[in-house]
C-alpha cells in the first residue's frame, strides 16, 4: 500500500495543501516548525482518527481553537498487487471528534473495513511503534523492556494483533492475580495451596495419631489371646478346684468311714428268726399274762357278790305268786266295790224313795201301801190328771249342789281325784235332774183340790210324791238292801287282803330293798323281777367262774410252756433275757447299717479309697493343694483384672479413635479445598493457557517471518553499527548480538547510540517482514538526527534497502540528509 | 461359578465440589462409599457367590481411618464367616502392606503382595481356578508387570487381576502398572478383572478383559452408574457379565440448551424442567449449558452462583442436587481467515501435555491429587473447550 497523495483542506497550520509521492523513498525537507510533525500527525489522524492518542499539545497543535468549517482532509493509497486506489477522507464533524472517515476504493465509497483488512485492521500503536520513527517513539522504544519489545516482535502480524497482545496480557495479568510460580507470592491459588499445606501437615499429624490406632489393635491381639490363655487356665484351675474340693468331701466321707469302721464287731452272730421267735414267744406270755391276770380279776369279782343271799330271795319268789294273786283279787274287789258304791250313791241320789222304803220296816210299809192306796182313790175320783210338778228347788238338787261342791272341795284338797271327779259330776247331774223333776201344776178343782192335799200330805209323809204301784217302791228297795249287804261283805274282803298284801311288804322290806310297806306294787313286782334277775345271774355267775378256772388253768400251762421255749431260744443265742436279745438285735441292726453305711461309702469313695487307703490321697494334701489352687486363682484374677482393665482402657482408646471423624472431617475439608484448587488451576490455566494460545497464535502469525527478520535485522544492524556486531539473534525470550570478538551481549551492555541503532535495525527489519501483510509507509521523523555523518551514510544505505520493500518517507531539517537522500526532485519535497 | 468382580470402593473418600450443601446431604454423600460395598456384600452373600475379587483401591488413602479400618474388617468378616474366598490386592490410592490392614488374613481372606503371585481355588462344585495378582506399595507402579504374570493353564479357570491402566503415549501418565491389551489378550486368560479406572469398560469381549468401575460415583467425572461385575462361567469356561448397581445415588452431568429466550423469571423453571427430564433416579447434577451464547452475562453469574443452584434443589426430582454448573458456546471465536489458521495452527502446541506440565510443574511436583487431574485424557480438551469460551467473552467484551 503506498501513499501516492495527501490532500489536506484544514489541519493545523495547513490549508489546501497536497503532497504527492511517486517515489519509494521521499524526503521532505523543513525548517524547524516547519510542519513536518504536523504532517505525520495528519497522516495518523486519518488513518486513526482526528482524536488521537498521544501527546495533547500535539492534539492541540492540529485543533485549532477556533476551528475551521472543514477540518481534516484526505489520504490516498494504492495497493501494489491489485493495483486499487483507496481514499480515505476524514473530516470533524460536531458529534464525532474523532472525524468521520469515508473510504473509496477506485472512486466507490466502500466500508472502512475493506482498507484497513489490507492493513491487517492494525491499531494506532502498532502504528506508532512499527511505522512511525521519531524522537518520541525512539525514546519510547528505548523505555521497552527487552522482552516487550520482543513480545512486540513476535507478535506482530497478526490481525488485530494489537487486540490479541492487549488480551493476552490481560489474561497474563489477570492470571497473575490468580496464582503465581514463587513461592512467597501472595495470590489466592498460593494461598490456597498453602492452606493446602497446612492441612495436609494437620492431617499428617492427625494421622500419626491414628497410627495409635494400628498400634494399639497390635496391642490388643496378644492381649485377648493373653486373656483367653488366662482364662482357660483359670478355668483349668476351677476344675481342679472343683475336683479338689470333691476330693476334700471325699477325705471327709474317708475319715468318717474309717471311724466307723472301727464299729464293725468282727464276730458278731445274730439269729434273727431265733430273735423273732422270742420276740413272738414274748408277746405270746404277755398275752398269756394278761389273760391269767384277768381270770383271775373275773374270779375275784364273782366271789364278791356271795354275800346275796339267794335263800331268802328264793323264799320271796315262792310267796309272790300268792300275793300278787291276792293284790288281783284286791284289785278286782276294789273295782267291784267302786262300781257298787257307784251303783248305791246313784240309788241315793235318784231314786231317795227306794232308798228311804228300804229303811222301812213292816209297819210302816203297810202303812205305805194305805197311804198309797189312798192317794190312788183320790186320784182315780177326780180324773184328773196329774198335777204338773213346779220348778223348785227341792232337796236333791241340794243335796246335788252339796256333793258337787264336795268334789270341788275334794280337787282343792287334793283328794283323790276320781272320787273328786265323781262327786263334781255325780252332784251337778243330781241338781240339774231334781230341777227338771219338780216342775208340776196343781189344778184348782174341789177333787182336784182334796186330791192336792192327799198328795202334799203323802209328800209331807214320806218325802216323796205317791206312785201309782206300791211294788214299784218295794222291788227297787229289796234290791238296794242286797246292795249295802254286797258293799259290807266286799269292803270286809278288801279289807282282809290289804292287810296281807302290807304284811308281805313288811316281811321283805329289806330283801326287796323297800323304803316302807306303802311301796306301791308295782314298784314291788319289779323289785321282785330284780330279784329274779338276780338270782338268776347268780347262777350264771358260779357257771362262769367254773369256766374261768378251767381256762385260767390250761392258761398257766401255756405259759410255763413259752418260758421253757424262750429259755431255750435265750440260751441257744447266748443271752439272758429278751432284754439282751433285744439288745443283740439292736447292735445287729446297727452292724447291718453300719455295714450298709460303709459299702456305701466305698462305692462314693470309689478309685479314692484306695488311694486314701494307702495314704496317696490325704485330707491334708488336699487341703494343701487347694490352698495352692486359690492362691493361684487369685494371682491369676489379679492378671485377668489387669488384663481387661488394660483391654477396656485400650478398647475406649480405639473407640475413641474409630469414632473420631476428624480425620475424616480433615480429607473433606483438604477435598474441598482440593476442589477449590482445582476450580482455581483450571480458571488460571484457562488464563494463562488463552494467553499462551494468543501468542502461540501470534507466534504462528509471525513465525514465516521470524528468521527472516533477524536476518534483515542482522543486516541493517550490522548497516548502522559498521558491521561491529556481526551477529544478532532474536529468540523468544531475548535479543542478543556477538561483537566481533565474538562475545555475546545483552541488549543492556550495550551504548545508547548502539541501542538506538539495534531497536532501529530490528524495527526497521519488523516493518519490512510485515511488508507483505502490513504494507504502509514509514515515517521517518528526524529520527537520526543525532547520527554522525558516517552512520547517516549506513542509514541511507538502509533505507534505499528498506525501500525496496516498503515504502519510506523521511522528514528531516537536516540539509545534508535531504541531499543525500532527496537525490532528485521526483523524491525531495520542501516545505 | 460365579464370582464378583469388585474393584475401587474408595472407601473412605471425600467427595469433590459439596462444599456448599447442607450438611445432612453431604453425611448422606460421604456414607454412601459404605452403603456401596455393603450393598456388594449383601449381594455375594444372598447370592453365594464362589469367591470375591477386591482389584485395588478398597481404601481412598493408604492411610484409612480407624473407622473404615473398622468397616472393612466387619464387612469382609462377612464374608469370610459365610466361607466366601475373597481375594484383596492394593491399588495405588491404598497402596499398604497387609500389616497395615485390621483385617487379617485368614483361610478366606488373601492378601495380595507385592510381588505378582498366584493363588488356586477350588470352588465348591470342584472348578479348578488360579487367580493371579499384585498390591501397590507405593503409589506408583512404572513398570509393565504382565510379563510376571503366568501362562495360563489349562483346565483351570485363570483369573488375572490387576489395578492399573493402558499404556499411553504420555509417560507421565503411565504410572499405574501400565499394561497393553495384547499383552493381557496374549496371556490367554479367561478374565482379567481390572481396577483403577472408575469408568466401567469392556476392554476386550474374549478373552474378557474388564473394568468393573468403582462402586459408588464420587465426583462428576464419574457419571455412569457404579457397581460391580458378577461373572457367570458354566462348566466349559463361558463367563458372562451381569452388571450390579451399588449406587446410592449417580452423578451426571445435564446438558441444558435453552431454545426460549432466557430471563430471571423463567429461569428456573427451564433448567428444572430440563433436569427433571432427564434424570432417572436420585443424582447429583452439573448442569451443562450447551449454548450459553444466548444467556446475557447476568444470567450465567447468576447460575454459578451456588445459592442460585441450591435454590433449584427443591424442585427437582428424586431428591437430587445440582452441585456445579458448565458453559459451552457454541459460537466459535470469530476470527479472520488467517487469525483463525493461525490459532489452529497454535492449538497443538499449546495443548499439550508438556505445556500443562511445564505451567502445573511445581503443583505437580508437590499435589498428586492435582498430578491425577491434570493427567486425566480428557483434562486438555475441557481446558482448550474453557479457555476457547474464555478468549471468546474476553475478546467480544474487549471488542
Amino acid at each position: 500500500m503506498k501513499l501516492t497523495k495527501i490532500t489536506i483542506v484544514n489541519f493545523g497550520k495547513f490549508s489546501n495543501r497536497t503532497f504527492d509521492f511517486t517515489n519509494p523513498l521521499t524526503v521532505i525537507y523543513g525548517a524547524n516548525e516547519a510542519g513536518k510533525s504536523t504532517l505525520v500527525a495528519f497522516i495518523k489522524q486519518v488513518l486513526f482518527g482526528l482524536t488521537i492518542k498521544g501527546n495533547a499539545k500535539l492534539r492541540n497543535d492540529y485543533h485549532p481553537k477556533v476551528m475551521p468549517d472543514i477540518f481534516g482532509g484526505s489520504l490516498t493509497f494504492k495497493e501494489d498487487v491489485t493495483d486499487k486506489t483507496y481514499k480515505l477522507s476524514r473530516f470533524l464533524e460536531t458529534n464525532n471528534k474523532s472525524g468521520r472517515l469515508t473510504v473509496e476504493e477506485d472512486g466507490t465509497e466502500v466500508p472502512d473495513k475493506v482498507f484497513f483488512d489490507q492493513i491487517k485492521n492494525i491499531d494506532e500503536t502498532f502504528f506508532d511503534d512499527s511505522f512511525l520513527y521519531d524522537q518520541t517513539t525512539l525514546a519510547k522504544m528505548l523505555t521497552l523492556n527487552e522482552q516487550e519489545l520482543i513480545t512486540q516482535i513476535n507478535y506482530l502480524g497478526a490481525a488485530n494483533s494489537a487486540d490479541w497482545l492487549d488480551l493476552k496480557n490481560k489474561l497474563e495479568k489477570q492470571a497473575d492475580t490468580q496464582y503465581k510460580l514463587s513461592v512467597t507470592a501472595k495470590k489466592p491459588l498460593n494461598q490456597d495451596l498453602k492452606q493446602l499445606d497446612t492441612l495436609l501437615a494437620k492431617k499428617q499429624e492427625k494421622e500419626r495419631e491414628l497410627e495409635a490406632f494400628k498400634a494399639n489393635e497390635e496391642k490388643l491381639a496378644p492381649l485377648d489371646k493373653e486373656l483367653t490363655d488366662l482364662q482357660a487356665k483359670f478355668t483349668a484351675l476351677n476344675e481342679q478346684q472343683v475336683k479338689l474340693a470333691q476330693q476334700q468331701k471325699q477325705a471327709a466321707i474317708f475319715a468318717e468311714y474309717q471311724q466307723r469302721k472301727e464299729q464293725l464287731l468282727p464276730n458278731f452272730v445274730f439269729n434273727q428268726t431265733d430273735y423273732e421267735a422270742a420276740v413272738q414267744n414274748e408277746a405270746t406270755s404277755k398275752q398269756l399274762a394278761q389273760k391269767v391276770a384277768s381270770l383271775n380279776e373275773q374270779l375275784a369279782n364273782s366271789k364278791q357278790t356271795d354275800q346275796f343271799s339267794a335263800e331268802t330271795a328264793q323264799k320271796v319268789i315262792l310267796g309272790w305268786s300268792d300275793i300278787n294273786l291276792i293284790h288281783d283279787h284286791l284289785v278286782s274287789d276294789e273295782q267291784e266295790l267302786s262300781e257298787h258304791k257307784s251303783e248305791q250313791q246313784r240309788i241315793n241320789n235318784f231314786q231317795p224313795e227306794v232308798v228311804r222304803v228300804a229303811s222301812f220296816d213292816e209297819e210302816e210299809i203297810a202303812q205305805l201301801r194305805s197311804d198309797l192306796a189312798d192317794v190312788k182313790a183320790a186320784r182315780e175320783k177326780q180324773n184328773a190328771p196329774a198335777p204338773k210338778k213346779e220348778t223348785t228347788m227341792g232337796p236333791i238338787t241340794i243335796i246335788g249342789f252339796v256333793i258337787a261342791a264336795f268334789g270341788m272341795l275334794g280337787f282343792i284338797l287334793k283328794l283323790p281325784a276320781i272320787l273328786n271327779a265323781v262327786c263334781l259330776i255325780g252332784g251337778v247331774a243330781l241338781s240339774l235332774w231334781s230341777l227338771k223333776g219338780t216342775g208340776a201344776k196343781s189344778t184348782p178343782t174341789e177333787d182336784v183340790a182334796s186330791y192336792r192335799n192327799l198328795v202334799a200330805g203323802f209328800t209331807q209323809k214320806y218325802h216323796f210324791d205317791p206312785v201309782a204301784n206300791i211294788a214299784d217302791l218295794l222291788m227297787p228297795a229289796e234290791k238296794y238292801h242286797e246292795l249295802v249287804k254286797k258293799i259290807a261283805d266286799l269292803e270286809d274282803k278288801i279289807e282282809t287282803e290289804e292287810h296281807k298284801i302290807i304284811q308281805f311288804k313288811n316281811d321283805n322290806l329289806e330283801v326287796l330293798q323297800l323304803t316302807d310297806a306303802n311301796t306301791n306294787w308295782s314298784v314291788v313286782a319289779q323289785k321282785v323281777l330284780g330279784l329274779q334277775e338276780q338270782i338268776n345271774q347268780q347262777t350264771q355267775l358260779a357257771q362262769q367262774q367254773k369256766i374261768v378256772a378251767q381256762d385260767l388253768e390250761q392258761a398257766l400251762s401255756n405259759q410255763k410252756d413259752y418260758q421253757q421255749k424262750s429259755a431255750l431260744l435265750f440260751a441257744q443265742n447266748q443271752v439272758a433275757n429278751l432284754a439282751e436279745f433285744k439288745k443283740k438285735a439292736d447292735q445287729n441292726r446297727e452292724q447291718t447299717n453300719l455295714k450298709n453305711w460303709l459299702e456305701l461309702q466305698e462305692k462314693t469313695l470309689g478309685k479314692d479309697l484306695a488311694s486314701f487307703l494307702n495314704k496317696e490321697l490325704s485330707a491334708e494334701s488336699i487341703a494343701k493343694q487347694l490352698q495352692e489352687v486359690k492362691t493361684e486363682q487369685a494371682t491369676l484374677n489379679e492378671q485377668i483384672n489387669e488384663n481387661r482393665q488394660l483391654g477396656s482402657d485400650l478398647r475406649s482408646t480405639q473407640n475413641l479413635l474409630a469414632n473420631d471423624t476428624a480425620v475424616q472431617e480433615l480429607n473433606q475439608e483438604i477435598s474441598d479445598l482440593e476442589a477449590q484448587i482445582l476450580d482455581q488451576m483450571d480458571a488460571w490455566l484457562v488464563n494463562k493457557l488463552g494467553s499462551s494460545w494468543i501468542s502461540a497464535m501470534l507466534n504462528h502469525a509471525s513465525k514465516d517471518r521470524f528468521p527472516k527478520m533477524e536476518e534483515a535485522a542482522q543486516k541493517y544492524f550490522g548497516l548502522l553499527s559498521g558491521d561491529r556486531y556481526p551477529k544478532l539473534e532474536i529468540t523468544e525470550k531475548a535479543v542478543q548480538v556477538k561483537n566481533q570478538a565474538n562475545e555475546v551481549l545483552t541488549p543492556e551492555k550495550l551504548s545508547r547510540g548502539t541501542v538506538e541503532q539495534l531497536y532501529f535495525a530490528l524495527k526497521l527489519a519488523f516493518v519490512e517482514q510485515i511488508s507483505p501483510d502490513v504494507s504502509l509507509p514509514v515515517l521517518i521523523d528526524d529520527a537520526f538526527v543525532n547520527f554522525d555523518p558516517e552512520r547517516v551514510q549506513y542509514m541511507k544505505e538502509l533505507l534505499d534497502n528498506l525501500a525496496s520493500t516498503s515504502q519510506v518517507i523521511l522528514f528531516t531539517a537536516r540539509p545534508d540528509i535531504a541531499e543525500l537522500f532527496g537525490d532528485s526532485d521526483d523524491n525531495l519535497v520542501r516545505m | 461359578m460365579k464370582f464378583l468382580h469388585v474393584a475401587d470402593a474408595h472407601l473412605d473418600s471425600p467427595f469433590l465440589g459439596l462444599s456448599f450443601l447442607p450438611d445432612n446431604e453431604k453425611e448422606k454423600i460421604k456414607r454412601s462409599t459404605q452403603v456401596a460395598f455393603t450393598k456388594m456384600v449383601d449381594y455375594a452373600l444372598a447370592n453365594q457367590v464362589d469367591f470375591v475379587l477386591l482389584v485395588g483401591d478398597t481404601f481412598d488413602s493408604p492411610n484409612p481411618t480407624p473407622s473404615s479400618q473398622t468397616f472393612l474388617m466387619k464387612q469382609l468378616d462377612r464374608l469370610t464367616s459365610n466361607q466366601i474366598p475373597t481375594y484383596l490386592s492394593f491399588g495405588n490410592h491404598d497402596y499398604m502392606t497387609k500389616q497395615d490392614l485390621l483385617v487379617k488374613e485368614n483361610e478366606y481372606l488373601h492378601i495380595f503382595d507385592q510381588e505378582v503371585s498366584t493363588l488356586n481355588l477350588t470352588t465348591k462344585a470342584g472348578m479348578q481356578v488360579a487367580i493371579t495378582g499384585f498390591s501397590y506399595e507405593q503409589n506408583h507402579i512404572l513398570d509393565d508387570l504382565t510379563s510376571q504374570y503366568p501362562n495360563a493353564v489349562a483346565g483351570v479357570y485363570n483369573i488375572g487381576t490387576l489395578h492399573g491402566s493402558l499404556k499411553t503415549t504420555n509417560d507421565t501418565q503411565n504410572v499405574y502398572a501400565p499394561f497393553t491389551l495384547a499383552e493381557l489378550v496374549n496371556k490367554n486368560y479367561q478374565y482379567f478383572a481390572l481396577g483403577h479406572i472408575h469408568k466401567r469398560e469392556v476392554l476386550s469381549e474374549n478373552p474378557l478383559v474388564v473394568y468393573s468401575g468403582n462402586l459408588q460415583g464420587r465426583n462428576i467425572n464419574e457419571a455412569t452408574p457404579k457397581g460391580f461385575y458378577e461373572v457367570n462361567v458354566s462348566e466349559d469356561f463361558q463367563s458372562t457379565l451381569n452388571f450390579v448397581s451399588t449406587s446410592e445415588f449417580v452423578w451426571q452431568i445435564v446438558p441444558l440448551t435453552f431454545v426460549n429466550e432466557v430471563t430471571k423469571s423463567n429461569l428456573v423453571a427451564e433448567i428444572v424442567d430440563q433436569i427433571n427430564a432427564q434424570i432417572e433416579q436420585t443424582t447429583l447434577i452439573e448442569v451443562a449449558v450447551q449454548n450459553s451464547e444466548v444467556l446475557s452475562p447476568e444470567i450465567v453469574e447468576l447460575m454459578r452462583d451456588h445459592d442460585f443452584l441450591t435454590g433449584l434443589n427443591k424442585e427437582l426430582n428424586y431428591h437430587s442436587l445440582v452441585v456445579r454448573s458448565s458453559f459451552k458456546s457454541q459460537a466459535k471465536i470469530v476470527l479472520s481467515k488467517t487469525d483463525q489458521q493461525f490459532f489452529d495452527e497454535a492449538t497443538d502446541s499449546v495443548f499439550t501435555n508438556d505445556a500443562l506440565a511445564e505451567l502445573t510443574k511445581n503443583i505437580q511436583k508437590k499435589y498428586p491429587f492435582a498430578v491425577d487431574y491434570l493427567n486425566s485424557p480428557d483434562y486438555i480438551e475441557k481446558l482448550k473447550t474453557q479457555t476457547e469460551l474464555n478468549l471468546k467473552q474476553r475478546f467480544e467484551v474487549e471488542d
